[in-house]
């Protein structure tokens, strides 16, 4: 979509005239300007920063010291081993996990199998600075609930959970892969062909040989794919490494990336924008290798029509499948959530027999504190209703573009899929800060603003592709011969069908922009926090019961947030299904009205 | 010997649906249709047959081996069972070529490396799909597919082999070719065969002996020319493509027929009787549009749209008139306000017939293709 040869003696009238012939190929081009300048310019700035001497916004020259330095340093080395064994781990038990449990929800009549999807959805939801800061009261070895169940059960020498260690650190982060993981992989679990193994079966293959000749080989696709995946979200995890992994002194190369220009004096932008670079370009080419390897998925659905879905009766192996699931949700789940809650209620944490709220009366009292809760607020219900427009239109305008200009989109989404937060945070402030006029913006809401789209986004992306996939476009079709424009089209009908869909994409994209961590941390200021960045300072200077009970807070408002608009949803799904009942199933659009008046 | 046996077969599902005490012999070599709507039990009672359901009572035999025993509990699953089946969905794997697909049933039962081969050109040169064999089921039409489908089943030589409704993926034309290429591989083979289909077509072209199928019951059961011209339940008639249907009153009969009266009718009609039928009882008489005829009204000579047609006939009022290719097909309206439709052949059609909307015609319904049913059968 080249912008056609534009000449100098045209003058405005022909221009204009240009404009109005073309605007019908146009109209994609205000779209591509903000993703340039909301995606592809931050990452440019950080690549061009690698050669910067002075910090974002200062006078300075180039060098490419820094980036020959790195090699020579020991400790990234070892900060990158333990990135990449740590997200190599958690993605083969993630995915060995989640396949599992993707067989046991989806393909048997197990009895606790509708727990499964809820609780995958729920810790995939949940922000990971829950999980950091839940499994640390969980299994801290001094103070660890888990701790002192085992010791009160078998007495002071019983075995001790030390979750602030590397085994630790690979089981926490294994347990988010594993929700993520899973839920990438259910839908291909649901859409095995079930005439495909009974067409292994009745040929003579058993159940055994059957899952490995024809399942294992129809999944292989969704099961690589989701494995890269796993790896990329491993290799930019960041709270829980910073606060189990300190602890313990490991360092990956986020918290490395934090550390560079947190604690460094002077800050090494150069440095930390290198390994930035590296960590983006590894999961650039591993997201293409994924954009790949699932773009041959199609190779799957040959069969005509598909069979009905009959469940397998697990017998005997029910047990045993029921108590997987269950083990699962007790240790995900309910463990840290119930370390959580008695942990805010203790006046020194893992001591159970006081009872205390005066960790819920101190943290609100503290300076700042009102400001944040009323900055993650508006951040949350802005950030995420920003991102989830940007993403339907980009679903819509995926379908809608010719192929070249479709790529030229799926590249530049590609960036935050690549780009972890913290790393966001600084491009960013490579990316505004040094733009004179722009840098007014730094140290304001509006610079988490920018970065938290950005991070936002590929959430944001998931939901939208999900919603607008199920609606065929012969709907907006029908809208445009009706005499709707395109924009009253995707209003009218695309708007209103996925209206549920975009809700609960905003409010799972709110949580995750109330639990970042990475953002505020790096652009915040001392005036400008988070609820998240509280929180983490506050486990930082060791008042874990505040940072707990802040967070206990914060997880009951998403959560009551959460069931109001999981009530409205209800009210607007019986309204919209009241005038369905003797018509046919037509959204309720205006356009047709419009035309009869 | 491979005959099937379903004796007092039942299965459920919880939801209403399902089979009762179904039973059925199949002989050896037999090509044996089950025919009935969506819904009715047919596709249920085959896989049962394969060992994919696991029936909840009754005993199954193949042969003289007893592959399910509801009371025993007793269940030999599918790959125990030596079947071939095609499926409706084809059911071909996509990562597996087309000779890997054929030959998947041949390794399962560890033949030979070199015997395999051969089977695989075997089975594929006798679907007309020689050398196709290193293509993906991708990148073959569904006409194709299905065939490699059916290579599939026969590869093993198994001797019984289930269809679920394999052509009800193909357009017509396809199907056609197919249904007759079914029957060649048939009577080449002559494997035992359960058939599974909606279609009446199919179960004429291909049965030895079919089986009406209503609400997981047998409604009737025999050879396809006894079930289509002898139909013994008004389901039965309607679904082997009986469109019309009148009710009437039985004044007597005489052997296999019956005199009638119809509402508003002076003279009565004689109908073929097909199953239990007695004087004054209410009837259904039942007739395809394609064997109804059109004459003047009144019937003073002979019958124009049948020939040497008789006079059992009743006025009828032309409403509309279409034409469909090889016939034209005229809606007609009787006395009793009774709708009959009529399938005129195109050479049959005189002017006459054809300006005929809106006049008063005589329906001509010969005795021998008038089925009167008792109204509660």
């Amino acid at each position: 979509m080249a912008p056609a040869p534009f000449h100098d003696d045209h003058h405005a009238r022909s221009a204009w005239s240009w404009l109005r012939r073309r605007r019908r190929r146009l109209w994609p081009l205000p779209l591509f300007a903000g993703l340039a300048l909301l995606l592809v310019w931050p990452a440019a700035m950080l690549a061009i920063g690698v050669f910067r001497t002075a910090p974002p916004g200062m006078p300075g020259g180039w060098s490419v010291e820094p980036l020959l330095a790195l090699p020579g340093s020991t400790k990234l080395w070892s900060a990158a081993a333990h990135s990449v064994l740590l997200a190599l781990l958690s993605t083969a038990v993630a995915v060995v996990a989640a396949a599992g449990f993707a067989f046991l929800a989806q393909r048997t009549d197990l009895r606790l199998r509708r727990l499964v999807t809820p609780t995958m959805v729920v810790i995939y939801a949940t922000p990971s600075l829950f999980h950091g800061i839940g499994f640390s009261l969980l299994g801290n070895p001094a103070i660890g609930f888990a701790n002192a169940a085992l010791r009160a059960a078998f007495g002071p020498e019983a075995g001790l959970v030390n979750v602030e260690s590397g085994p630790g650190l690979l089981a926490v982060i294994a347990i988010r892969a594993t929700a993520f993981t899973y839920l990438l992989l259910a839908p291909a679990f649901l859409a095995l062909d079930r005439a495909h193994e009974d067409a292994s079966l009745v040929s003579g293959v058993g159940r055994f040989g059957t899952v490995l000749r024809i399942d294992l080989p129809l999944l292989t696709p969704a099961l690589s794919g989701a494995a890269i995946l796993a790896f990329v979200a491993g290799l930019h995890s960041f709270d829980i490494p910073l606060i189990l992994g300190q602890a313990a002194g490991i360092e990956v190369l986020s918290t490395a990336i934090y550390d560079r220009l947190v604690h460094a004096y002077p800050p090494q932008y150069a440095t930390a924008s290198a390994l930035s670079l590296l960590l983006v370009l590894v999961a650039a080419a591993l997201s293409l290798l994924q954009a790949r390897v699932l773009g041959r998925r199609s190779f799957v659905t040959v069969a005509g029509k598909a069979t009905r879905q009959h469940r397998l009766r697990l017998g005997r192996w029910g047990l045993a499948g029921n108590a997987a699931i269950l083990a699962f949700v007790l240790v995900a789940v309910i463990g840290p959530l119930l370390s959580l809650l008695l942990g805010s209620v203790q006046s020194v944490p893992g001591v159970l027999d006081s009872f205390t709220l005066v960790h819920y009366q101190r943290v609100f009292q503290r300076p700042g504190m009102i400001d944040a809760v009323r900055t993650t607020a508006l951040l949350a219900v802005g950030v995420g209703a920003l991102a989830m427009t940007l993403a339907v239109l980009l679903a819509q305008a995926g379908q809608a573009l010719p192929v070249p200009a479709r790529s030229a989109l799926r590249l530049m989404t590609l960036i935050p899929f690549a780009m972890p937060g913290i790393v966001t945070a600084l491009a960013v402030m490579w990316a505004y800060v040094g733009v004179p006029g722009l840098r007014q913006i730094y140290g304001t809401v509006w610079m988490l603003v920018l970065a938290l789209v950005v991070v936002a986004l590929p959430f944001a992306m998931q939901a939208a592709q999900a919603a607008s996939a199920q609606i065929a476009p012969e709907l907006t079709a029908a809208a445009r011969v009706s005499g709707a424009s395109a924009p009253r089209a995707l209003l009218d009908v695309v708007g209103r069908l996925i209206a549920p869909s975009f809700l609960t994409g905003w409010f799972l994209v709110a949580i995750a922009v109330a639990g970042n961590l990475d953002v505020p941390l790096l652009l915040g200021t001392p005036t400008l926090g988070t609820v998240a960045s509280h929180i983490y300072q506050l486990q930082t200077q060791g008042q874990l019961g505040d940072a707990t009970a802040l967070l206990v807070t914060t997880m009951a408002g998403l959560f009551a947030a959460g069931l109001s608009g999981l009530g409205a949803l209800r009210l607007l799904a019986v309204k919209r299904r009241r005038p369905a009942l003797g018509t046919p199933r037509v959204p309720r659009s205006s356009t047709l009205e419009r035309q009869a008046a | 010997m491979s005959t099937i046996r379903l004796d007092g077969m039942s299965k459920g599902f919880g939801n209403g649906r399902g089979i009762e005490r179904l039973d059925i012999t199949v002989d050896d070599g037999e090509f044996f249709v089950l025919l009935g709507p969506s819904g009715c039990g047919k596709t249920t009672a085959l896989r049962c047959i394969a060992g994919l359901e696991e029936p909840d009572g009754g005993r199954i035999l193949l042969g003289d081996r007893v592959v399910a025993d509801a009371g025993r509990g007793l269940f030999v699953p599918p790959d125990k069972r030596d079947i071939g089946m095609v499926f409706q969905s084809y059911a071909l794997w996509p990562h597996m070529t087309v000779n890997d697909n054929v030959a998947y049933p041949l390794r399962a039962r560890r033949v030979g490396r070199e015997a395999v081969g051969r089977a695989v050109v075997g089975a594929l040169d006798r679907v007309g799909l020689a050398g196709y064999g290193e293509r993906y089921p991708a990148e073959l039409s569904g006409g194709q597919q299905q065939r490699v489908a059916l290579a599939r089943a026969l590869a093993a030589s198994p001797r019984l082999i289930l269809f679920d409704e394999p052509l009800s993926n193909l357009d017509a034309q396809l199907r056609a070719r197919l249904r007759q290429d079914l029957h060649l591989v048939h009577r080449e083979t002559r494997h035992t065969a359960v058939y599974v289909t909606h279609d009446q077509t199919e179960a004429l072209a291909l049965a030895d002996r079919v089986a009406i199928m209503k609400e997981g019951r047998i409604e009737q059961i025999g050879s396809p020319d006894a079930v289509f011209r002898a139909p013994r339940t008004r389901f039965v008639a309607e679904f082997v493509g009986y469109e019309n249907r009148l009710a009437a009153r039985v004044l007597s009969v005489d052997g296999d027929r019956a005199a009638v009266a119809l509402p508003g009718v002076s003279a009565p009609l004689i109908a073929r009787r097909t199953g239990p039928l007695e004087g004054g009882r209410t009837a259904d008489l039942l007739i395809r549009a394609s064997r109804i005829g059109l004459a003047a009204e009144p019937a003073a000579g002979r019958a124009e749209g049948q020939p040497g047609g008789s006079s059992n006939g009743l006025p009828v009022r032309v409403e509309d008139v279409s034409f469909l290719g090889d016939h034209h097909q005229f809606r007609l309206r009787t006395a009793d306000d009774a709708i009959l439709t009529a399938n005129i052949p195109a050479e049959r059609c005189t002017p006459g017939l054809l300006g005929a909307v809106g006049a008063t015609l005589r329906a001509i319904l010969p005795a021998d293709d008038l089925v009167a049913l008792d109204a509660a059968a």
